[in-house]
């Protein structure tokens, strides 16, 4: 019988606007810039999946349960992406994407 | 639990980010609480003081400075006596390490574990700070834990540092 993987899902702020029409260059940029800051032998056990964009600002970002203080501090490690000044804050975590979006 | 973080005065942070970002206040320096540099003549009572020359750094804690900023973050056994002794705080700014790319964030990132590590064993208190010039500096409560993680504290004492400590900072013992 397979293992489930268990997963993690972060709610993370962006301090710039994502554009809408660049969503999957946004995506890629930003998984470029976690593999320098994890590095190739960590990556595949972070494993990030961008799960949504909440708003222009927001969105959920999926990785494995061992991975997700790993990619909370990645993140928090990016000032730059795509020749842009920015910073990504994780404001939240859990189990579950329903639970991660609903208010206090 | 209510979390607290410092940054400078530059920083212009709305009380929206402030709440979004898990923390209760985020205190300016140079405005809340007063940051000196250790080379500069003044009165350092209360005030959280920053430089690399030791001696100064000392003179500083003696004359009743909160805590301390070791810049250049390399171990003095006789001023951190004196810390220990006067009971200044030891504070440990994220900024060096976000600020900082590739060789020089590890490097950072060595010898601040050193300095938390030997701060633990002589029993200071350690305050773990993002001292963010800008916004895109800052770190929300959840990475400032990650990074007191990853200096060599456990997740209970983090907690603490970022609630208790942070705000002994700026406010003393009173609450």
């Amino acid at each position: 019988m397979a293992m489930k993987i268990k997963r993690r899902y972060l709610l993370v702020e962006c301090a710039t606007p994502i554009e809408e029409r660049g969503r999957a260059g946004f995506e890629s940029m930003l998984f470029g810039a976690l593999l320098a800051q994890v590095g190739a032998m960590h990556y595949h056990s972070v494993n990030p999946k961008i799960a949504g964009f909440v708003n222009e600002r927001r969105f959920v970002i999926r990785t494995s349960l061992e991975g997700y203080k790993e990619l909370a501090l990645a993140l928090a490690m990016i000032k730059r992406l795509g020749g842009v000044e920015t910073a990504f804050y994780t404001l939240k975590s859990s189990g579950t994407i329903k639970a991660l979006l609903k208010e206090p | 639990m209510a979390y607290y973080d410092i940054a400078l005065q530059s920083c212009n942070i709305g009380a929206a980010l402030e709440s979004s970002l898990g923390f209760k206040r985020i205190f300016r320096a140079g405005k809340d609480v007063a940051l000196m540099s250790a080379g500069k003549k003044g009165n350092f009572r209360n005030a959280i003081v920053s430089g690399t020359n030791k001696e100064m750094l000392a003179e500083a804690s003696r004359t009743g400075a909160r805590a301390l900023v070791i810049e250049d973050m390399r171990i003095d056994r006789s001023l951190m006596d004196t810390m220990v002794k006067k009971g200044t705080l030891l504070c440990m700014p994220m900024r060096a390490i976000t600020s900082r790319e590739g060789l020089d964030r590890s490097k950072e990132i060595f010898l601040m574990r050193g300095m938390f590590d030997y701060a633990k064993h002589r029993g200071m208190h350690v305050a773990f700070v993002s001292l963010a010039a800008s916004c895109p500096e800052l770190c929300s409560s959840m990475q400032l834990i990650e990074f007191a993680r990853l200096l060599g504290a456990d997740e209970q004492y983090a907690r603490y540092s970022i609630s208790t400590v942070n705000r002994e900072i700026a406010n003393g013992n009173e609450d």
